[in-house]
């Protein structure tokens, strides 16, 4: 295309796309953040952020990350060091790679993989490895204790995850990212699955260790969980990988049960941020709204709730599947 | 669990999420301020002002009563002989360390003390938050001194049940009593500043320049006072 010899033009279309993606995440994390103190503000009868870049205070964030830059890098001596040195790429590898299968527009989707639901369900576990490491190298037993409990959070909420995941691919007849955009040509899906929608944006919220199931960052009771050990830019990471984990699953529920970029009147891409960013402010008002579950609360309402319920919508799903 | 219970959870949570929209739709109560001046409740206690008569001279007798009542003494008096009686030279109040436990104005018998709404006391030093009889009658000359053609309100006893007007004595009591009965003050009983449910601009009453002048002269209240006093 555009005249460049084949095997360049997949490299270039490559690089392009992988770039995108990181600034996208970046850019993100700063008005993620910023748009999380501003709902909060609202939400508590106050503005946030209103003297840094007047007068709605856009540039906080901004004046935030550079604060992080410029602070030490600290490492305690008896920390495990690769371990301890890596935590903090992982969850955001993770995420990243979560982006390669999200259509962005009509043709705009980076990788097209017939299994992109799999995809995606695969690589979302990665996020408790990153957690997990950053817990045990820290050498220290707040961070041990918050990363097996978000270990134990996470793993607990990827099964109703991954069966609302299949009950759409079971809608839509296909495991490809892009049949199931256009499959929600006439009506989306949740509309069709209303309950596959809700257990997915719930364990999306445990996935992304937002409240009420935030306990491991739960500043009250174990200081900041298994990132207790880190500052400055490597905190950053982590930080980063919290609000994209946010805005990536949001993505996917847009794409699966909203509709993707399918709208009419604007582009694909707007309707997409419209959507994905309609899904994170939800979680935002979810956030300031309810109080913070317990640990067992929390394991039990997704084992004893959450994955009996898939189980029968997915159960429903096959029997109306069947029947039609 | 039972489903019952998941049902009331979910419509509970809808109805805390309904109320926090809510929240979202209403003005924020934030106060800009210092861009825009903010306001204490009348009979807020800032700092002991002395009181002055409209002449303004102060009404303090040198009685001791506050230095005695003061719980930390950060109220030092000095006193000069005059015509063979006591009289103030020098009153010195470390506001920086003051309580506004208003121990001080209870306890003066002659309604010579009144707290003064003040609050914006910082500096960078601690010379400024140590204040005499002069800097304490310019503070009593920006909040309570009347304003061009207003009527001079002499603020009587503010007692700790000022939050509820009508209660203070009323009434001028001590050596000065006739003089400000013949000043034509208006006596404001429950202490000075303006009806109970508006609210206090902090620095809002300026007075006029030329009595403000006269009320913030070095005051000999000393020499003049006994000589005259009933």
């Amino acid at each position: 295309m555009f005249g460049i010899p084949e095997p360049w033009w997949s490299v270039v279309r490559a690089v392009v796309w992988a770039l995108f993606i990181i600034i996208f995440l970046a850019v993100n994390a700063i008005v993620a953040v910023w748009l999380e103190r501003k709902v909060s503000g609202k939400i508590q009868r106050r503005i946030g952020p209103q003297r840094v870049g007047r007068p709605i205070g856009w540039a906080q964030t901004i004046a935030d990350v550079f604060k992080l830059l410029v602070k030490e890098d600290v490492r305690a001596e008896a920390t495990d060091k690769w371990v301890f040195l890596l935590a903090p790429a992982i969850p955001f590898a993770a995420i990243t790679l979560m982006f390669l299968v999200v259509p962005w527009g009509k043709n705009l989707i980076p990788l097209n993989l017939n299994i992109g639901l799999l995809f995606v369900v695969a690589v979302t576990s990665f996020e408790v490895l990153g957690l997990f490491m950053a817990g045990w190298g820290s050498n220290n037993k707040w961070a041990l204790l918050g990363a097996m409990r978000t270990a134990a959070a996470m793993i607990s909420y990827e099964l109703p995850m991954v069966l609302a995941i299949l009950a759409v691919g079971m809608t839509a007849g296909s495991l490809n990212m892009n049949d199931v955009v256009n499959a929600q040509s006439r009506v989306p899906f949740i509309l069709i699955q209303p309950v596959a929608f809700l257990i997915y944006y719930i364990a999306s919220l445990a996935e992304a260790n937002r409240t009420p199931f935030d306990f491991t960052e739960a500043e009250s009771e174990l200081v900041a969980g298994a990132n207790i050990e880190y500052s400055g830019l490597r905190w950053a990471f982590f930080f980063l990988a919290e609000y994209g984990s946010l805005v990536g699953t949001s993505a996917i529920a847009a794409t699966l049960f909203l509709g993707g970029w399918r709208g009419p009147i604007l582009p694909g891409p707007v309707w997409f941020l419209i959507k994905t960013y309609l899904l994170v402010y939800v979680a935002m008002w979810i956030r300031w709204t309810l109080p913070r579950v317990r640990i067992d609360q929390l394991l039990d309402f997704g084992w004893k709730f959450l994955l009996p319920l898939a189980l029968a919508d997915i159960a429903v799903t096959g029997l109306v599947l069947a029947l039609l | 669990m039972k489903v019952a219970d998941i049902g009331k959870a979910a419509v509970n949570i809808a109805k805390g999420l309904g109320v926090t929209f809510g929240e979202q739709l209403k003005k924020p109560i934030t106060n800009f301020y210092p861009d825009t001046p903010a306001t204490v409740k009348d009979g807020y206690r800032g700092v002991p002002v002395l009181v002055q008569l409209p002449t303004g001279e102060f009404t303090c007798t040198a009685c001791m009563a506050c230095v005695r009542a003061c719980p930390i003494g950060i109220i030092q008096l000095d006193t000069v002989m005059v015509d063979r009686k006591r009289a103030m030279d020098e009153f010195r109040l470390e506001v920086g360390r003051c309580l506004q436990c208003n121990l001080c104005v209870e306890s003066c018998n002659f309604d010579a003390l009144v707290m003064a709404p003040e609050f914006e006391l910082a500096s960078y030093t601690r010379e400024p938050l140590v204040l005499y009889k002069n800097d304490l009658a310019k503070l009593y000359a920006k909040y309570f001194w009347p304003k061009e053609g207003e009527e001079h309100h002499f603020p009587a006893r503010v007692t700790s049940k000022h939050h509820a007007p009508g209660t203070g004595t009323g009434k001028p009591r001590g050596p000065r009593a006739a003089k400000i009965a013949e000043s034509g003050a208006t006596i404001t009983p429950g202490g000075g500043g303006g009806e109970p449910a508006g609210k206090t601009p902090v620095g809002a009453s300026v007075p006029a320049e030329s009595a403000r002048e006269a009320a913030t002269q070095p005051q000999d209240t000393g020499s003049q006072k006994a000589g005259e006093g009933a």
